[in-house]
């Protein structure tokens, strides 16, 4: 059986003429937590929706937990969502929107509902309609219905918008848990790419509908790790001088700058060594990428994940 | 399946609307017996003659406002979106939609005879019950018109994500307003020469018409009329429903 839970093949989705998820080749394992990162637009609701079964492609397949796509529907109930807004009845109890789910997939008991509320920390909302919850509460319980039947896949789209930074501190445990405790495979969207690093085993990133670059969460922190930073007047001598003391990890940027990768904590004799071989050293710098950074060098842009 | 309508029918009796539709009808059949104790000539000789005479129309639009809105309820709070992608097959929605509408309309039905019966006593207005053979021909039939009324709102539903046109669109069918606009499609056929009335096939219309029903021979107009819109519009919602994303 193969590693992984989901694998997609050119999938694609257009709506008219517009190619919403462009062809995407994406591969989960069993038991990780895949962070998906995209603009606004760039095609990861789309994408989380096929995924669910909410939104038929347009082109290409994918399967799931090893089955096909012509057999998908045996296994549409091993996957919960949380896409987009929380879809709850506004005039009822958190407790009564999560029976009306539990009864719909066949497994409702008053002990089960009430273990959720505790999971997502909504216990002590008693009658109080959704719609009086705050965003923080509405997230929550979407999180909880979507937990609902223990699927084996959880997809959740910017699951912890709106919460306050103590919701957000209690949703990472919920996923690392489940993860973890659960075994539950994970494929999770956020704007905040600094709280999906602390989560995320893997990542996928989507731009303009197309998944431009998926790794691991350790390939990730080789790509981001630090470096020097030189600003020169002249590459060419630099790079000359670089070579004579043995320094091969480096990258032009442009005709002033280069990133040296490799003997970070000599970068003093590294300066000294270019400042005697007659090199104008304008700027020298450590400096290690976040996720953003990284984000931000792959698509090219600013940040509006 | 059966544990979607479980939940279709939990849903139902958690609305709101559920018992506001049903207050106000039973003030609605209240005020009609009442409004026949004030009259020196008695309005109605029975309970089924109130009933086929005064009460069909509000049965249709009652039951026909109350559809619409648990019909789109799970689409516009997207709580379909929990659940809606786990179905093996999406028709089971329509079909557990069709159900409780069923079930609901089975109760509305009951609360009516029953609040007239009640009312009747009430008032001592001392109607007959005038349940006899025409009666309950006449019943089978406006109730499965009613049905069939809702199966069209099941379509409505299907095509819009709004609560707005769900629920104005059984409103102006059950009020008779589209059979204006077709009397001007029938004038405008006749004018070119098509001698065709679209409105003898209006749905409306046509429960609306029941009490009045004298020929024996036209029941089997009727069924076939109801059975028609019933089957086509369950089985458009289905196609509909299957090709169309969630939410």
């Amino acid at each position: 059986m193969s590693e992984y839970l989901l694998t997609t093949r050119n999938l694609t989705k257009t709506f008219g003429k517009h190619k919403a998820v462009d062809g995407i080749n994406m591969h989960i394992k069993k038991g990780s937590i895949y962070g998906f990162i995209g603009r606004n637009g760039a095609g990861k609701t789309t994408f989380m929706k096929i995924i669910s079964g909410l939104s038929a492609p347009s082109e290409g397949e994918f399967s799931l937990f090893g089955y096909p796509y012509s057999e998908i529907s045996k296994v549409r109930n091993r996957v919960g969502c949380l896409i987009e807004a929380p879809g709850l009845y506004p005039d009822m109890s958190a407790f009564q929107n999560l029976k009306a789910r539990c009864i719909g997939s066949g497994v409702y008991s008053k002990k089960y509902v009430e273990e959720l509320l505790e999971l997502v920390g909504l216990s002590n909302t008693g009658h109080k309609r959704s719609k009086k919850f705050s965003l923080g509460m509405k997230q929550r319980l979407g999180i909880a219905m979507a937990l609902v039947g223990e699927p084996d896949l959880l997809v959740l789209d910017e699951p912890i918008n709106g919460l306050d930074p103590q919701g957000i501190v209690e949703v990472r445990e919920i996923i690392q848990r489940l993860a973890k405790e659960n075994n539950m495979t994970i494929l999770i969207s956020s704007h905040i790419l600094d709280e999906l690093s602390k989560i995320a085993t893997h990542y996928g990133i989507i731009n303009n509908g197309k998944l431009i670059k998926e790794m691991s969460a350790e390939e990730m922190m080789s790509e981001c790790k630090e470096r020097i930073e030189i600003n020169v007047d002249d590459t060419k001598h630099a790079l000359t001088a670089l070579d004579k003391i043995g320094i091969t990890k480096y990258q032009v940027v442009d005709s002033h700058h280069i990133c040296i990768m490799e003997r970070i904590e000599e970068s003093a004799n590294i300066n000294k060594h270019l400042v005697e071989s007659g090199v104008a050293l304008i700027e020298s710098s450590i400096c290690g990428e976040e996720l953003e950074d990284y984000y931000i060098n792959l698509t090219g842009g600013a940040v509006n994940a | 399946m059966l544990n979607l309508i479980k939940m279709d029918l939990y849903r139902m009796f958690s609305m709101a609307s559920f018992y506001v539709i049903i207050y106000l009808f039973s003030i609605e059949c209240v005020l009609m017996v009442y409004s026949s104790t004030m009259e020196s000539d008695p309005l109605y000789l029975s309970i089924a003659d109130l009933i086929m005479t005064t009460s069909t129309p509000f049965i249709t639009l009652f039951t026909g406002i109350f559809s619409a809105l648990f019909l789109i309820a799970d689409k516009s709070s997207q709580f379909i979106k929990n659940y809606g992608g786990q179905l093996k097959h999406r028709c089971s929605r329509i079909f557990s939609k069709i159900i409780c509408i069923i079930i609901y309309n089975i109760l509305f039905s009951a609360i009516t005879i029953l609040l007239l019966i009640v009312s009747d006593k009430i008032f001592k207005t001392n109607l007959e019950l005038g349940f006899d053979a025409d009666f309950f021909r006449y019943y089978a039939l406006a109730f499965w018109g009613n049905i069939a009324f809702c199966i069209v709102i099941v379509l409505i539903s299907t095509l819009f994500k709004s609560t707005v046109p769900v629920v104005i669109l059984p409103i102006l069918i059950s009020t008779s307003v589209f059979s204006i606009i077709f009397s001007g499609v029938d004038n405008i056929l006749h004018r070119i020469g098509i001698d065709f009335s679209t409105q003898k096939y209006m749905l409306s219309e046509n429960i609306y018409n029941l009490p009045w029903l004298e020929d024996t021979d036209n029941i089997s107009f009727f069924v076939l009329l109801f059975l028609g819109y019933s089957i086509i519009s369950a089985i458009l919602s289905c196609i509909i429903f299957k090709k169309k994303d969630i939410a």
